[in-house]
């Protein structure tokens, strides 16, 4: 068992919860589009971080390791979903990086159930993209990292991702790609 | 890569839209309220699923179960977190002894290390049956090393038993001997804690509902066993019932297709030196350390 029980140790963890909830519970947030579950992501991911918190709490950045397992969660459960579904998600193909209607788009946003509505019907690894990217701020190459692929595929990854959701929100007939309910 | 435009804007449409989060301080009380200590010693923890049982079935959608930690209430519960709670709590104790009594041998029981042993991972099981004045009929560990491979506890526990090669140590007291040989043998019911886990990951089961069990609130879980073309006993009905806060497996039901229903229930061990003496069966000092065919084999005949 990872976990110290010496009130030393408890205190440094419950500092760090303290510290990272706030914003894993955005983070979560913004990748289910539901408070609920948010806040049940935010728990699972504190659950795992204990368990290894002799060696997290030496790490660098704590943070950043919560941040990745939360992110792998939705990642998980996303691919357990679309392993069991036989519906897939329409291909990127023929949806262009049109950037400047894009940005047109989201600047028009000012109903933002509807804006995480269209993020959660992106496909996960695309709403992890952009939360990582833009919500978290990262690097690039830190994105990467995080879901362990090439930087180069991040930054396509952003724009196909922008597109759709772009498309999402300006109603231009994507079908319909994931469990995601339209806010009433 | 997007335009520095576009990028500016999705940092701006994010940042409102996480911004929108309604109350954010409830729930970060709420989470920080909550226990994320492992748990503890004397936990009961059970598993429900056994060998032979091929199961195919989705997660309920939405259940009521009690959150977990000390501070939390009833409220419902998405199928997927459930299980991903209770795929939590297992690796949590993965490393800890599980105790299993009952089932096929209610006396005595099965003490095995780590619980939720990894691939490559050295295991040790202890079988103790006692009889109904409590004398050890059969004391036996064997320990070898997890086999590797992802399906390496469903695919052989539906063939009856993970086909090992590793150490056996045998005390039969009948005899007052006791023998250590290395051997291939099939371990069978001992691992069902770790077929349990895999279904469980596999999101094979459907939650029934809340429950009381041993003065504990529980959740009840079933394992949807398909007709099997089998031959008899095969298993036909398998119930899971796990601790609604820590979310540990309590208690599995099992019915068998001849009838013969079994009980079983779990304990999570801490593996602080005295369980770990659990593991080891307990030889007494007179006993003869003889070769493998004298601690198994037929009882020699006595010249008359």
């Amino acid at each position: 068992m990872d976990w110290v029980s010496d009130a030393a140790s408890k205190r440094q963890f419950e500092g760090f919860a303290a510290e990272a909830s706030d914003s894993l519970l955005r983070t979560g947030y913004l990748m289910t589009g539901d408070v609920r579950e948010a806040e049940d992501l935010v728990q699972e991911t504190f659950l795992r971080v204990a368990r290894r918190w002799n060696r997290v709490r030496s790490m660098d950045h704590p943070a950043a390791y919560a941040r990745r397992i939360l992110i792998n969660l939705v990642l998980d459960e996303a691919g357990r979903r679309s392993r069991q579904q036989a519906e897939l998600g329409p291909q990127d193909a023929g949806i262009d990086a049109a950037d400047e209607s894009a940005t047109r788009a989201l600047r028009e946003v000012d109903d933002f159930a509807e804006f995480r509505w269209a993020l959660a019907r992106l496909p996960a690894r695309q709403r992890a993209v952009l939360v990582l990217r833009y919500w978290e701020d990262l690097p690039v190459a830190e994105v990467a990292d995080v879901l362990g692929c090439s930087a180069g595929t991040v930054t396509s990854t952003a724009s196909r991702a922008a597109a759709r959701l772009a498309q999402a929100l300006t109603r231009s007939g994507l079908p319909s790609t994931g469990p995601a309910t339209r806010p009433s | 890569m997007p335009t520095h435009e576009l990028e500016d804007q999705l940092r701006s449409t994010l940042a409102r839209a996480a911004a929108d989060f309604e109350h954010p301080d409830q729930a970060r009380q709420r989470l920080l309220q909550r226990d994320y200590h492992p748990r503890r010693e004397n936990l009961r923890l059970a598993a429900g699923i056994t060998a032979g049982a091929a199961l195919a079935v989705g997660l309920a959608a939405v259940i009521t179960a009690v959150a977990h930690g000390p501070a939390s209430k009833a409220a419902p519960l998405a199928a997927p977190a459930l299980r991903t709670r209770l795929l939590a709590a297992i690796d949590t104790a993965s490393g800890d002894i599980l105790y299993a009594k009952g089932g096929p041998a209610p006396d005595g029981g099965t003490w095995q290390s780590p619980a939720y042993p990894q691939p490559g991972q050295k295991v040790h099981v202890r079988t103790l049956g006692l009889g109904p004045d409590g004398t050890a009929f059969k004391d036996e560990e064997e320990s070898f090393a997890m086999p590797s491979g992802n399906d390496s506890y469903t695919s052989n526990l539906d063939q009856g038993g993970l086909q090992l090669s590793g150490t056996i140590l045998t005390v039969n007291h009948v005899r007052h001997v006791w023998g250590e040989w290395h051997s291939t043998f099939v371990l069978g019911f001992a691992l069902d804690a770790a077929g349990i886990r895999a279904e469980i990951a596999n999101g094979q089961f459907k939650v029934v509902g809340p429950a009381e069990l041993h003065g504990q609130q529980a959740v009840q879980l079933e394992i949807n066993v398909p007709p099997s073309n089998e031959a008899p006993p095969h298993v036909t009905a398998a119930r899971l019932w796990v601790d609604a806060t820590t979310y540990l497996p309590m208690q599995q039901y099992v019915r068998m297709s001849n009838g013969e229903q079994n009980v079983t229930d779990y304990t999570f061990l801490p593996p602080t030196a005295e369980n770990l003496a659990k593991l080891r069966p307990r030889i007494p000092a007179d006993y003869t350390r003889v070769g493998r065919t004298q601690v198994t084999g037929p009882k020699p005949k006595t010249a008359k």
